[in-house]
């Protein structure tokens, strides 16, 4: 389905409401940077969408768009039917606990354990210290680093590091997340775990957004990608069957 | 309810470690601050305790002789009452004087037989014509040589001197409240830089944003609270220097005394409103928060 702008757009099952719409969506930070023109998409629940493209394309302009970081200049982000750019400051907060955020750069406390910086995200959105004693050991085993639970993160390796990210993400077992160059400072075999980790996460039935530049690893996984250059959708490609 | 306010105040207490310095910084000079407008207030007040003990400006004392007789001391009040300018003359005997010193300073008082004069306690109708009327009556004769006691001057002083204290109190107090401020308001914004990666965590992960202020606020009414706290001690014990120094140098002069239960709430209260207040505006500020 093509749009004004030129971008492409797959088609959606039809009678299926979109999990995630995108429509006609700008954003410009200041007068002169134009960081999305007048893109349009659809995302279903339960998809694993890469969104590639060199830096400034607008990717992790999506992701920010998703979770409140930013608002749209013009048109509109629905996510799971609430129309995201709508939402009042006291609403952002309950938005972002239906989503799990993997920012770029992990975001780990580096003061706080593995599984402390678990528990201070938990704590943090009003979970109790026995709801925190009983999920941390639970989530960090989910991404395979339970036994990493002790260690500082500057004990850890990248790819724990990011596992870390992740499992963070995870605390308020989102349907939706968001990783933001989950790979960029990870090695090539590093960054094959973190996807297969997100992939685990998928089959589970959580719908999994990746903005990353990492080609290699889109190359090595059968998911929609979506092409960004200079804040337009260049291509927007289906697993092939 | 209770695990979730335990999380806010150790994230208080945590920033408040970490800015060490800063906080210390804030909670000395809102310290000095509440000293300084406390301090006046409560000298202030005892002054006019004081000044309002004193007779006022329309009133002359005047002590007479021992010897004399009842019909002299008559025609005496009878010749204050017609001079100008003067509104009545009453007698206050020995006795009566006695009695009420008694009563307002038992220790002092105790085991001393009466050594106070007969008096009049003259009112004016006319300020202007005191210093005239007191020579008047210095002129007669049951009188004692120094017996007239005007105590207008001593309180034009004391009304000269709370003006003063006022406006000191004010200046540097307001100086330094502004300072206090200021410096709160930096801990606050020095707290939400050193902790910005856990306000990041906080807003990612769904914190709402008064988990987030929350902390901020209490660091802020901790601060002042323990400025106030301090300030209190000061103005304590420099009243309780105060009433040494003046006890030694002259042991009629007596301080009230100054109840700490209400020095410690009323400046502790002030201290914290005042930190909240500062830590308020720090966290309307958007910056590192949203």
């Amino acid at each position: 389905m093509g749009n004004a702008s030129g971008s492409i757009t797959r088609p959606m099952t039809s009678g299926t409401r979109p999990y995630i719409e995108f429509r006609n969506v700008s954003v410009e930070y200041g007068k002169y940077v134009k960081a999305l023109s007048d893109i349009s998409f659809q995302v279903r629940e339960g998809e694993f969408v890469f969104i590639v493209g060199r830096t400034g394309s607008g990717k992790s302009t999506i992701l920010k768009l998703l979770s409140r970081e930013v608002n749209a200049t013009a048109g509109t982000v629905n996510f799971d039917g609430t129309d995201v750019g709508a939402l009042i400051e006291g609403e952002i907060p309950a938005l972002r606990r239906r989503l799990g955020i993997v920012p770029q750069d992990f975001g780990l406390l580096p003061r706080k354990k593995a599984w402390e910086n678990i528990g201070y995200a938990m704590r943090a959105v009003g979970k109790t210290k026995r709801e925190v004693r009983k999920s941390v050991g639970q989530i960090l085993e989910n991404v395979n680093i339970g036994h990493r639970a002790d260690a500082f993160p500057s004990e850890m390796s990248g790819g724990e590091q990011q596992r870390l990210a992740i499992a963070r993400s995870l605390i308020n077992d989102p349907h939706l997340i968001l990783a933001d160059e989950p790979t960029g400072n990870l090695d090539a075999q590093h960054s094959l775990e973190i996807v297969q980790l997100l992939d685990k996460l998928n089959k589970e039935g959580a719908t999994i957004l990746v903005a990353t530049h990492d080609l290699m690893v889109i190359e090595q996984f059968n998911k929609r990608v979506i092409t960004m250059d200079k804040g337009r959708i260049l291509s927007d490609v289906g697993p092939s069957a | 309810m209770l695990d979730r306010i335990e999380f806010l105040f150790e994230e208080a207490f945590t920033a408040l470690r970490r800015n060490t310095w800063m906080s210390f910084a804030a909670i000395t000079t809102s310290c000095m601050a509440l000293f300084l407008l406390g301090g006046m207030g409560f000298a202030y007040r005892g002054i006019s305790q004081y000044a309002a003990t004193l007779p006022s400006r329309f009133e002359i004392r005047v002590f007479l002789k021992e010897a004399k007789t009842g019909i002299e001391t008559a025609e005496a009040r009878e010749t204050i009452a017609k001079m100008p300018g003067v509104d009545k003359a009453v007698l206050v005997t020995k006795a009566e004087a006695w009695a009420k010193m008694q009563r307002e300073m038992p220790d002092m008082t105790k085991g001393i037989t009466n050594p106070l004069p007969d008096a009049f306690n003259v009112t004016l109708k006319d300020v202007d014509k005191a210093a005239v009327i007191a020579g008047e009556i210095r002129k007669l004769s049951v009188v004692e040589p120094d017996g007239v006691k005007y105590e207008g001057e001593t309180q034009a002083l004391l009304s000269q001197t709370l003006t003063i204290l006022r406006w000191i109190g004010t200046a540097l107090g307001g100086l330094m409240l502004l300072t206090g401020a200021v410096l709160i308001y930096n801990a606050i914004r020095m707290t939400i830089v050193a902790r910005r990666r856990e306000i990041r965590i906080m807003r990612l992960v769904g914190a709402t944003r008064l988990t987030v202020t929350v902390p901020l606020l209490i660091e802020g009414v901790v601060q002042g609270a323990i400025g106030g706290f301090l300030a209190s001690c000061l103005i304590l014990g420099s009243h309780e220097l105060m009433a040494r120094l003046l006890n030694d140098l002259a042991g009629f002069i007596r301080l009230g005394s100054l109840p700490a239960g209400m020095v410690f709430s009323f400046i502790v209260a002030m201290g914290a409103v005042y930190g909240f207040v500062c830590s308020l505006l720090a966290v309307r500020d958007p910056r590192g928060i949203d």
